[in-house]
């Protein structure tokens, strides 16, 4: 679970991000996050994996209290979620296969459930064949499947894609969505922070909208037009 | 956590081939600064032996006359200052020794006529100084003592090369000093490079959810072997470099000294590996450090 509680985050150079942002995103939920370029969503995401800290209030992800966390332990925080972002981030000198055991490789998992898990995810986003291609032997949105692989592989309670259709072609962009629907049926929190109005008015999910650093809207199976 | 430390070792390994560019910068870096300590410290080290070899320039010869009275003398000169080391010669000695060299080049029939009735050399004082920086002062004072008939010196001589071995010592300390700090400056920058090449690795390990042991870990293995690596080829490469110029080509000249090269081998094998992997280390740890808290 996911609670924002009069969360406020400004950053060094005096901009205020978030203002009094009060939120609860629950167990299994997909939920969409939208907003203008600097509206806030970005500092959202940040705020969830500790990449930034609040300035007031309290913030609770997956039982870890984000205000209070140690430094020590922000990797065990994150080992819960699965990020996915749009520039797909993936190693060009790595295969397919590599790229997606890269995520458990660092948690310190063994050879054997690596190697399971690896080939059951890329099954799941139906790239089994393509294990051995490098990144840029594929589509970009075949490179955002494996991106979606490597998200999940450690089997986090919560995925964030990032706008994670912003670099590939429209007709993907539903792959990917569907994808991330698949997802949620497997009991996982979705949190898609987008600009796609179409995929968000198709999938009537929960439209969360920000807009200057303060959620303007929220509402279940809402669309992309609340500001 | 399970940290495994062939897996640390392995993605050492792959860091280096992967980012075989940048680590072949970092370890070209590394060998060239070790090979100019290196070739810095045995020149200061030659140079400081064969200036060593021209210490007999610090000798004095006092002739004395022939009624002149060898113990106020002696005692005399005890008392100059600066700790001469005193050896008298008697007239016989001087005339043995001189025969002596004669004899070296087979000539010495040519002294036969002389002995102890008609020995015409003097007794002498030979007298050795370590510290020549004096020599004005101890000049004068020879000149106070009477029976003295010649005082036989290179004084000035000695001076000039002490003062010569002092300033190359000098030179070449802050010369070593210097280029040690240049090197570690270019190291750090270097290796700073190769992380900052790999950024996206580290920032994505860090969202992944990896430790700052995990990720950092195999940085220093790599740091560690890049350092180890060009040290070792450092020491190749300083070998026959002190071979070929040193060895073959100074040691044909009679007046120069070279040292052998096992003199310096595990002074090297310490300098250099205590470089590489001091620089190796630390600048990893540094360069990464700003990844991490990111």
């Amino acid at each position: 679970m996911i609670q924002f509680k009069d969360v406020t985050m400004t950053y060094k150079n005096g901009t205020t991000a978030l203002k009094n942002v009060n939120l609860t995103i629950s167990d299994g939920e997909f939920v969409f996050i939208v907003g203008h370029s600097g509206a806030g969503k970005t500092t959202l995401t940040k705020l969830l994996m500790r990449e930034e800290r609040i300035k007031s209030g309290s913030l609770i992800v997956n039982d870890f209290k984000l205000e209070k966390l140690p430094q020590r332990k922000v990797p065990y925080l994150r080992r819960t979620m699965g990020v996915v972002f749009q520039d797909f981030r993936l190693f060009d000198n790595m295969t397919v296969y590599e790229n997606v055991a890269f995520a458990m490789q660092v948690i310190g998992e063994k050879k054997k459930v690596i190697r399971e898990r690896v080939h059951y995810f890329l099954e799941i986003v139906n790239l089994r064949d393509k294990y051995n291609c490098m990144p840029g032997e594929l589509s970009g949105g075949e490179q955002q499947r494996v991106a979606f692989a490597r998200a999940m592989v450690n089997n986090p309670q919560i995925i964030i894609a990032d706008e994670p259709t912003g670099n590939i072609d429209p007709e993907m962009s539903l792959e990917i969505m569907d994808l991330l629907v698949r997802i949620n049926k497997l009991d996982k929190t979705v949190i898609v922070v987008t600009h796609e109005k179409n995929l968000v008015d198709y999938f009537k999910k929960r439209v969360i909208t920000i807009d200057n650093g303060i959620v303007v809207s929220d509402k279940i199976g809402g669309g992309y037009n609340a500001f | 956590m399970r940290f495994k430390i062939g897996y640390f070792i392995r993605q050492a390994f792959h860091g280096i081939f992967r980012n075989s560019i940048m680590s072949t910068a970092s370890i070209l870096v590394l060998v060239l600064c070790m090979l100019v300590v290196g070739s810095f410290w045995t020149l200061n080290e030659n140079i400081d032996a064969n200036m060593s070899e021209i210490d007999g320039l610090n000798l004095i010869v006092i002739y004395l006359e022939d009624d002149a009275d060898v113990l106020a003398i002696h005692e005399k000169l005890e008392n100059i200052p600066g700790d001469a080391e005193i050896t008298y010669f008697s007239k016989e000695e001087n005339l043995q020794k001189l025969k002596d060299k004669y004899a070296e080049n087979g000539m010495d029939y040519l002294l036969n006529i002389f002995d102890d009735t008609n020995n015409p050399l003097p007794a002498s004082f030979e007298l050795s100084f370590d510290d020549v920086s004096k020599s004005s002062t101890i000049k004068y004072h020879l000149g106070q003592i009477d029976g003295i008939s010649d005082i036989k010196d290179q004084l000035e001589i000695s001076e000039s090369v002490e003062e010569i071995k002092s300033a190359v010592t000098v030179i070449c300390t802050w010369l070593l000093v210097i280029l040690a700090i240049v090197s570690f400056f270019v190291i750090i920058i270097t290796i700073k490079l190769t992380i900052a090449s790999r950024s996206k690795e580290i920032i994505l390990m860090k969202n992944i959810g990896a430790t700052n042991t995990f990720i950092t870990t195999p940085f220093i293995i790599e740091g560690i072997f890049i350092g180890v690596i060009s040290a070792g080829i450092a020491l190749a490469l300083q070998y026959y470099l002190y071979h070929y110029v040193m060895v073959n080509m100074l040691s044909s000249y009679d007046i120069i000294t070279v040292i052998p090269f096992s003199n310096f081998l595990s002074l090297f094998i310490v300098l250099f590996l205590g470089i590489g992997l001091f620089a190796g280390i630390i600048a990893s740890s540094i360069s990464i450090r700003k990844y991490l808290h990111s």
